[in-house]
């Protein structure tokens, strides 16, 4: 007996030195796999440099909600309270333009209001959460006014997160559905809706069943705090429209995945942006005509990738920004708002010393 | 009673009146949002945050927990569902057959190298540890040790 125990105590010291070596190795980057190494471009070095600030003393610059966005005049789009939810748009030069608010404009109690899009005539389109199951989308036009309420109506309970508008009108909505227990992880769902909220067609994407296996399985990478039926790949995802006509969704995924979408509800193609890094995460994406431009941010130094790739995702360039010496963070923040070439320049919301906002514009050097 | 019994009964109701009064009964979900904060000395963060919007879980939603966004209180929802299947608007929930497959290349790109509960081994091998669980017998009233032996796990094709 006391020998049988023995060998029971041996076999089991042996297996937990042979996981731990292989545990090891398998930590050790292989030669095939590598570490992330930084980009040719990279290691050029091209840093992102501040080369211009406008001052919005009026506004305190404490916290902002995602998304952020810019429309074709340079206007800034976003939103800094959740207690009174609203779109807040100012000029270039830092002039408040308008003021987009769904409370007046609902029947119901809000909960919340979500993101928006900027369709190409101006208008705006917010995902807005009455206290009801129903989910709708408000429109406004560009100075505020509003003009419609959209209930979205894809047949089953659901939470939208991301949408963008085509120029016929039609929507592309993508979130999170109920699994049929509804206290477990849910699963993501996309959608083409019409300009009246009716569901056209659904669009299967090919990485939605990982990112759900991974929020199911408390993967730290897709999970949010305090919500075990969240995904923030999902919930965090943006979509803009693009000069080819077709809509791109982008998973907050490391690497990010990006798909571009026509009005039809076709997947036309999947892009990967890799930032080289495992330890980044994918900040906010801006479309400037055929190009995309994705921020990644390290969570402890905050310090950024910039990659921009062409509609078919070939890598263009990659910008850095790193930690002055001596400095514990980085100086950018995470909310980039609009991105623009010739010449190649990126906004950012920002703050002075004494929270107020600030806009930040950046360029490569 | 007397005065102050009477004082004791109307301190105890008000406490419990602050401590609830922001969790709400009903029917809800989690809603996400990703906040951006900027505070003193360059701090930037950003956090996922949850709130309470209707959904398909019945009980109350509070959303008094809080967290420190550069010195900023940013405040996320907590639910306490009270087993109740009450959300009638919640029947169409639907049953999900039927998924897109991804490729095996497409999911390693998102699992890199990590798979919770799994110890990767390399792309396709990884090993599942050990797993200990006791259970009580209600006639002996004794716990038995289950064991579910580490093994290595194979999958074909890859991650």
């Amino acid at each position: 007996m006391t020998r049988r125990a023995l060998g029971v105590v041996l076999y089991f010291c042996c297996l937990i030195a042979t996981v731990a070596s292989q545990t090891q190795a398998a930590q050790q980057p292989s030669a095939k796999t590598g570490p992330t190494q930084p980009s040719a471009n990279k290691q050029a070095g091209l840093h992102l440099v501040r080369v211009d600030t406008v001052d919005v003393p009026s506004v305190l610059a404490n916290s902002f909600y995602s998304p952020f966005k810019c429309d074709d005049d340079g206007n800034i789009y976003f939103q800094n309270d959740l207690r009174s939810p609203g779109v807040q748009k100012f000029s270039p030069k830092g002039q408040p333009a308008a003021l987009f608010q769904p409370t007046p404009n609902a029947g119901n109690k809000i909960d919340d209001a979500g993101s928006f899009a900027l369709a190409s005539n101006g208008d705006l389109f917010e995902l807005v959460f009455p206290h009801e199951i129903k989910r709708y989308v408000f429109a406004y036009k560009s100075d505020g006014t509003f003009k419609s309420a959209i209930k979205l109506d894809p047949g089953f309970p659901w939470l939208p997160y991301a949408l963008a508008v085509f120029p016929s009108g039609q929507m592309l909505i993508s979130g999170l559905e109920y699994d049929k227990d509804r206290t477990a992880a849910m699963w993501p769902f996309t959608g083409i809706f019409a300009a009246d909220g009716s569901l056209l067609r659904e669009v299967k994407l090919e990485d939605d069943e990982t990112l759900h296996d991974m929020g199911a399985a408390g993967d730290s990478r897709v999970s949010v705090l305090g919500n075990p039926q969240g995904n923030s790949a999902v919930s965090a995802s943006e979509i803009e429209m693009a000069a080819d006509g077709n809509a791109y969704l982008m998973r907050w995924t490391n690497p990010a995945i990006i798909y571009a979408i026509s009005a039809g509800g076709g997947v036309v193609r999947r892009l990967k942006v890799d930032p080289g890094e495992s330890s980044y995460h994918a900040g906010t994406m801006h479309v400037f005509q055929n190009r995309i431009a994705v921020l990644f941010i390290e969570p402890n130094t905050y310090e950024k990738i910039m990659k921009v790739v062409d509609l078919e995702g070939h890598e263009l360039a990659t910008y850095n920004e790193s930690r002055a010496p001596g400095k514990p963070q980085a100086f950018l923040t995470g909310a980039f708002y609009c991105y623009r070439e010739d010449p190649t320049r990126f906004t950012f919301l920002g703050a002075n010393d004494d929270s107020k906002l600030q806009f930040w514009t950046v360029e490569p050097r | 009673m007397t005065a102050k019994g009477a004082l004791k009964v109307m301190l105890v109701a008000l406490v419990l009146m602050l401590a609830t009064y922001d969790a709400r009964a009903g029917c809800w979900a989690y809603g996400s949002r990703m906040v951006e904060c900027n505070g003193a000395g360059g701090c930037h963060n950003s956090l996922t945050l949850s709130t309470c919007w209707f959904g398909c879980i019945s009980g109350d939603c509070s959303d008094s927990n809080s967290d420190s966004c550069c010195g900023t209180l940013e405040y996320y929802a907590q639910i306490y569902p009270d087993g109740e299947n009450g959300c009638s608007e919640c029947e169409d929930v639907r049953v999900h057959t039927g998924a897109l497959r991804s490729s095996p290349e497409h999911r390693a790109e998102l699992l890199r190298d990590y798979t919770p509960g799994l110890i990767m081994l390399s792309a396709n091998v990884s090993y599942k540890p050990m797993e200990l669980a006791y259970t009580l017998n209600r006639c002996s009233h004794k716990y038995k040790l289950i064991t579910d032996a580490g093994r290595l796990v194979v999958t074909v094709g890859g991650m």
